[in-house]
This record gives structure tokens, sequence and C-alpha cells, in this order.
């Protein structure tokens, strides 16, 4: 028996069981779900240096991997663990300090959020990732509004209806390499893949891109990013961009490289090189994102649009197809994950001592508080 | 009609809805675009499985081999009912959030907002 599906079912009954147990415990609720992120977190990085020595699929339910659904874990699906179930730890952490603190539900929704991301990062199959997808976001969409003002409400629901368009897309890409290939096992579907005629493969790539570009912010899909930034609580950004935005690059990832493969990545459409328009979007994204960063008078909307920027140089990084390419963007998604999520912190705790969001009305700061001051040096 | 007449029907009612998400503006008609996109796609999965004159895929032991082309290939059904339920869960989340915005912001069309407010 392999306890690796813990780290989807255990955050995942605990969310539940908190929504439930709201009833009679209200105090306890932060402190367990600090302890159930905190030990997965560990556990994941335990787990680490036994991932690095080669990938295992893992079979649930003792249904053989073509037929059944199974996790796959290596050192790049159990790092992307670590990281994620680190940032969400780091989360509750904060929150726990936060006048939010009595609000069990938070708690259930952190731990969902935690429990569908490692779900989309360890599945080898490609319907499975859709559900996982789609919990994530109905956590992230919760969290969003939970600050309970104009803001949240707006942001949420834009949010929301842009990332349901863009799923549906993703379900018009399961149908075509279904339809073609038979199978929806990752490995098994890159195995597969020369049965589909390049004109399709291209299309259901494109399909199954949508929704993940949409969630990694790049340029023609993240007009919902300002918006929605900006109405979450602090942390929730942080974790926006931490959290989501790193599982959705993994994703691409695992989707580009490892189903659809160079072959199809390098195809020639309209003149144009696959890979060479995903390069144009990062760019793209990367200036547009922090061109409109530097005009930001809101803090939080501008780290919302560098984190844009940042996802672009990742997706900069991944189009140039080599594995130097794809460790340089793994080295930068980390790197942008663990800063962006400490910075939106740092932001969080100013506007409370401040009371606005205006960086420009925040002279003084670290002279009241020295501590604090600090805070913003990265 | 064959099987190329549903993928066609799925893909231009996904059409009519991203249509409306793209242009419309009151929350509530938005929610509804969504659910033409879900319908039209869930449309395209059956037609995945479906072929003229398919039968119902209850199989017992007397079918063997290439007996199994006759009938319907169960797995996309079973992919769209997942999908109803994902669809259900997401129209019924977005229709608080809508009555949450509708609530605080006094009107249920989106757009024309200026104001300067603190979130922490």
């Amino acid at each position: 028996m392999n306890w690796t599906v813990s780290f989807i079912v255990v955050p995942l009954f605990t969310a539940f069981f908190l929504l439930v147990s709201s009833l009679w415990m209200r105090r306890l609720a932060g402190y367990l779900a600090l302890l159930v992120s905190g030990a997965l977190g560990l556990w994941a990085l335990t787990l680490l240096p036994e991932a690095v020595r080669g990938g295992t699929p893992v079979i649930i339910g003792g249904w053989i991997p073509p037929y059944g659904i199974n996790l796959y874990v290596d050192a790049l699906s159990m790092g992307m663990v670590a990281l994620v179930t680190g940032m969400i730890t780091l989360g509750i952490l904060f929150q726990l300090t936060d006048g939010m603190a009595k609000r069990p539900y938070f708690y259930g929704l952190m731990l969902l959020l935690l429990g569908s991301l490692n779900g989309m990062i360890l599945t080898g199959d490609a319907f499975n990732f859709f559900v996982f997808m789609e919990i994530s976001g109905m956590a992230t969409y919760g969290l969003v509004a939970a600050s309970r003002n104009r803001a949240g409400a707006r942001g949420a629901f834009k949010y929301l209806v842009l990332a349901g368009a863009a799923s549906v897309f993703f379900l018009v890409g399961i149908a075509m390499v279904y339809r073609s290939t038979g199978t929806l096992n990752m490995a098994d579907l890159a195995r597969r893949m020369p049965l589909m005629t390049g004109g399709s493969a291209l299309v259901a790539m494109v399909s199954f891109m949508i929704p993940l570009l949409l969630e990694a912010e790049i340029f023609p899909l993240n007009a919902w990013v300002p918006d929605t930034y900006k109405g979450a609580p602090s942390m929730v950004s942080g974790l926006l961009s931490a959290a989501v935005g790193v599982a959705s690059a993994y994703a691409l990832i695992r989707f580009f490289y490892f189903i659809f493969g160079i072959t199809y990545f390098g195809k020639v459409v309209g003149g144009v090189k696959v890979a060479h328009m995903l390069l144009g979007l990062g760019i793209l994204t990367a200036v547009l994102g922090e061109l409109a960063a530097l005009s930001q008078k809101d803090a939080k909307k501008l780290l919302a649009w560098s984190s844009v920027g940042q996802m672009g140089m990742v997706l900069t990084a991944l189009s140039l197809t080599g594995s130097m390419a794809m460790h340089a963007a793994l080295f930068l998604m980390v790197s942008h994950a663990v800063a962006k999520m400490l910075l939106f912190l740092s932001v969080g705790v100013i506007i409370r001592s401040t009371g606005t969001s205006n960086w420009r009305a925040w002279k003084g700061v670290g002279r009241r508080n020295p501590l604090l001051g600090r805070g913003g040096w990265r | 009609m064959g099987e190329l007449f549903y993928h066609g029907l799925g893909f231009v009612l996904i059409l009519i809805g991203l249509y409306g998400v793209l242009t419309l503006k009151n929350v509530f008609r938005l929610i509804l675009a969504l659910g033409i996109m879900e319908t039209g796609v869930n449309i395209i999965l059956v037609a995945t499985g479906w072929h003229p004159g398919a039968k119902v895929p209850i199989i017992d032991t007397t079918v063997q081999g290439a007996g199994f082309a006759a009938y319907a290939d169960p797995l996309p059904s079973a992919l769209v009912l997942t999908a109803i339920v994902i669809g259900l869960g997401t129209t019924a989340l977005a229709l608080v959030l809508a009555l949450l915005y509708k609530e605080s912001h006094g009107t249920d069309e989106l757009g024309g907002e200026t104001e300067e407010e603190v979130v922490e």
C-alpha cells in the first residue's frame, strides 16, 4: 500500500470535517488546518530524496494504469507538492494572526485548495486533472469572495465566469484526444499521440492550453487579474500567484513536454512554429505586465501585474524547448512563488497597520515599526 | 443524422455561449451563457462515444471480440455525468456570488466601477 494518495485525501477529509465541526468547535479549526498542512509539507520534503532517484506510478484501487486512474510521483511532481503545501501552510499561519481567524469555513476552503492542487499535480489521468482543476477553482472563488466586500464579490464573479468558460475548452480537448486515441491516461496518451493527425492534435493542444494559460495569467487571457487580486484578502492574492498560478504552469509543462512532446510543440501553423507563438505570448506578457505594474498606485495591483510579468518570463523560458530552458523555468517558478507570497503577506500587514493600499501613502511605516519596514525588502 | 451533426450542434452551442460570456453585462445572463457552453460540450462528449445504430452498452458474457463494436462506448457518458455535477456546483456558486454582487453594488450589471476601497 502506497500512502501518496494521502496528499489529496487527508486535506479533503479535513476540509469537510472542519465545515461540519464548525457547529461546535470554532477556535481549534485553524490549528487543525495548520497541523494537517504543516505535517503534509514536511512529509513531502522527506519523500523528495526518494522521488529524485526515479519516478513511480502509484496504482489506486487495484486498477492497472491504462484502465484505472493512477498518480505519478517523480522529483518534479513531489517538489511541486512540497512547494504548494508549504505556501498554503504559510497562508494558514498568517491567517491565524488575523481577524478572520474565527471563521472555520475559511480554513476548510484553504484545505480544499491544498487537496485539489496536490491532485492536479500528482494525477496521471487527463479527466481526473480536469476534476481537480474545477475543485481548485471553486475553492479559489470562495477564498477571493471571503473578504465580503464590493471588490471581493466583483473579483470572484469575474474570475468564475472567465475560468468557467475556459474550462469548457479543456473538455473539448479531452473529447478530441479520447476520440482519436481511446485513452485518457497521460502516459498512454503520450504513447498513442502519433494516432492523431497533426491538425487535430494542434486543436486539442490549444484547447488544453486555454484554461491553463488563463490560470497562469498569460497575456490575452489575464483580464481578470487586477480585479481579482485587488478584491481578495492579501494572503489569498499571494496564493493565487504562488499556488494556483504555479500549479497551472507545472500543468503546462506536463501537457507540453510529456503528452504532446517536442514534435507537436515544434509544428508549423500558418508559417509560424507553435513554440514561437508561445515565445511571443510570453515576451508580450512579461513586458506588458511589468509596464502595467510600474504605473500602479495600489500596492496589491502592483504586485498582481508584477506576478503577471513573472509568469510571462516562465512561459518564455518554457517555450525555448530544452532541458536547460525547463530548469530555468522551474527555478523561476519556485523563486517567484516564494517571493510573491512573502511580498503579499508583508503588504497585508502594512495595509492592516496603515489602513490604505496606496503605497505612496505608506511614508514612515518603517520609522513607526522598524521590523515591518524590513519586511518590504526582498 | 450522423454523429457529425451532434458534434456540430455542440460546437455551435459553445460558440453561442462564448459570445454571451464575452459580450453580456448582466450577471445572471452571464451565468446562463456559461450553462449553454457546458451543455454544448456535454453534447460533444456524448457524441464521442456514440455512432449511428449503436446499442445501449449493457453487455453480458455472450458478447465476444468484434461484437463489442455494435455498442456505444459508456466511458464518455460517465465523463458527462461528472461534468454535469461539476457544472451544477459551479452554477450554484456563481448564483451566490451574483447575489453577493447585486447586494453590494446595488445593480446586476458589470462594469463602470471606479471607486477606491481598501481590502486588507
